[in-house]
């Protein structure tokens, strides 16, 4: 099961300037953490990588599939930067409508719902609304959505802001128990927290990928003396300045 | 599907515009008020019921804008089919209930009240599919248009205002329908892009 952009391009207006400009990107097997400074194009490779918008050149695949058909939609799951709290619905049935949504039948949808807010820790709050929920809460909320139907790929746009130190221990206790038919890429800025735990790096500037391989292979590049705990932090640091 | 039709608000919203919908058609009836008309220069006759669409459009709109997106965009369920369906079924409300009211009252305006709500409904949506949630601001600024710069004097209404039109109009109909279809069409087909804010 890959995941597949070629030569993808991709300009949020046809005048402007590509975000994304011939990029080509195969996501490995595991958990690949996307790193990058604001406005690299990081949101807008998941996006693609989601099906939610196309490339305007080149194509997105899983395997065979192309991102628009159906059954690729069924095996992506997406969960964006800014999450909707749905003003009529509870957390559960927020999740469950998005389990619904992907084509589970309803009484599916409702009992994964429940175990998938379990595992985001959010039992608890499952019967609240979903608009009086904190930030935080919310984000474990998008998080269930997008375990709740079982999804191959999970595409996940920092998933961990406005999450407390706890909040993100259970996020990573998440990723730990993902099967191994999971294939997950997740955008962060949250370097040292996430970089070190997941299986590849994929570090992308300016539309472009500046460095995608291991994670022993990203943490080559910081420096010796890179304090225990701070070497992704330094080995990002030390990729970027190379690139400037 | 209930999930569906609660994410749209369905009930707390849509149940309730069209109450306002049959309340307030009933209510003004013929009851008109004296506007300036900026064509003429003269005094116009516009009726109050003219406004009784308003509600309902603005419900369907807030009806519309209440989707998970994250879910919806990626969904494997036809759920722009299913708004489609929203779509045509409060339009076939309102139309109902603006032939029920000329049945038990008489009211002409009834008819030609549901008929607006197709029109303003189709406008809508032709607006929303590039602007988004400001197209609310189509139908209403239609309706101002109307009052304002769509009276020429003598009891003539421009062939482009369609609100005022009487309920026989063949051409009133065909315009609100017309705009329904392009509009649903466009709904089905047309995907905005939203910049991420930060890319």
């Amino acid at each position: 099961m890959t995941l597949q952009l070629r030569a993808c391009t991709y300009a949020y207006r046809p005048w402007a300037r590509p975000v994304l400009s011939g990029l080509d990107y195969r996501l490995p097997p595991g958990v690949t953490v996307l790193l990058g400074p604001n406005g690299a194009g990081k949101s807008t490779l998941l996006r693609l990588a989601a099906g939610v918008t196309r490339p305007r050149a080149g194509s997105v695949s899983l395997d065979d599939l192309p991102s628009q058909a159906r059954a690729y939609r069924g095996a992506v799951a997406w969960m964006p930067q800014h999450i909707t709290a749905m003003t009529a619905l509870t957390a559960r049935e927020q999740v469950a409508y998005t389990g619904w949504l992907k084509g589970m039948n309803r009484a599916d949808a409702w009992t994964a719902s429940a175990t998938a807010l379990a595992r985001v820790d959010l039992a608890d709050e499952a019967d609240t609304r979903a608009r009086r929920l904190s930030g935080g809460q919310l984000r474990r909320v998008g998080v269930a959505a997008a375990l709740v139907h079982g999804a191959r790929v999970l595409l996940l746009d920092e998933p961990t802001a406005g999450m407390d130190p706890r909040q993100r221990r259970v996020f990573r206790d998440v990723l730990a128990t993902l099967t191994d038919e999971v294939t997950v890429l997740l955008s962060t800025h949250d370097v040292a927290d996430l970089a070190e735990e997941s299986d590849h790096v994929t570090v992308l500037e300016a539309g472009r990928i500046r460095y995608t391989g291991s994670t022993e292979g990203f943490l080559s590049h910081a420096p010796a003396d890179a304090v225990a705990g701070r070497r992704a932090e330094a080995a990002y640091t030390a990729l970027s300045e190379t690139t400037a | 599907m209930r999930w569906w039709l609660r994410a749209r608000r369905a009930l707390s919203v849509l149940l309730v515009a069209l109450g306002v919908f049959t309340a307030a058609v009933m209510v003004l009836g013929d009851a008109t008020v004296e506007l300036p008309s900026l064509l003429s220069g003269s005094a116009n006759p516009v009726l109050f019921v003219l406004m009784a669409p308003i509600p309902v459009v603005a419900a369907l709109e807030l009806s519309l804008g209440s989707r998970l997106v994250e879910a919806e965009e990626t969904a494997t369920r036809r759920v722009r089919a299913l708004d489609s369906g929203l779509v045509i079924g409060v339009c076939a409300t309102a139309l109902a209930v603006g032939g029920a009211i000329h049945l038990l009252t008489g009211n002409e305006h009834a008819v030609a009240s549901g008929r607006n709500v197709v029109f303003l409904t189709g406008l809508l949506l032709c607006v929303r599919v590039f602007v988004g949630q400001p197209a609310i601001a189509a139908p209403v600024l239609w309706v101002f248009a109307v009052i304002f710069v769509g009276y020429s004097g003598g009891g003539h209404w421009a062939f482009w205002t369609v609100l005022p039109k009487p309920s026989g109009d063949a051409p009133a109909a065909l315009a609100a329908m017309l705009a329904l279809t392009i509009g649903l069409l466009l709904h089905g087909t047309v995907r905005r892009t939203v910049a991420p804010s930060i890319t």
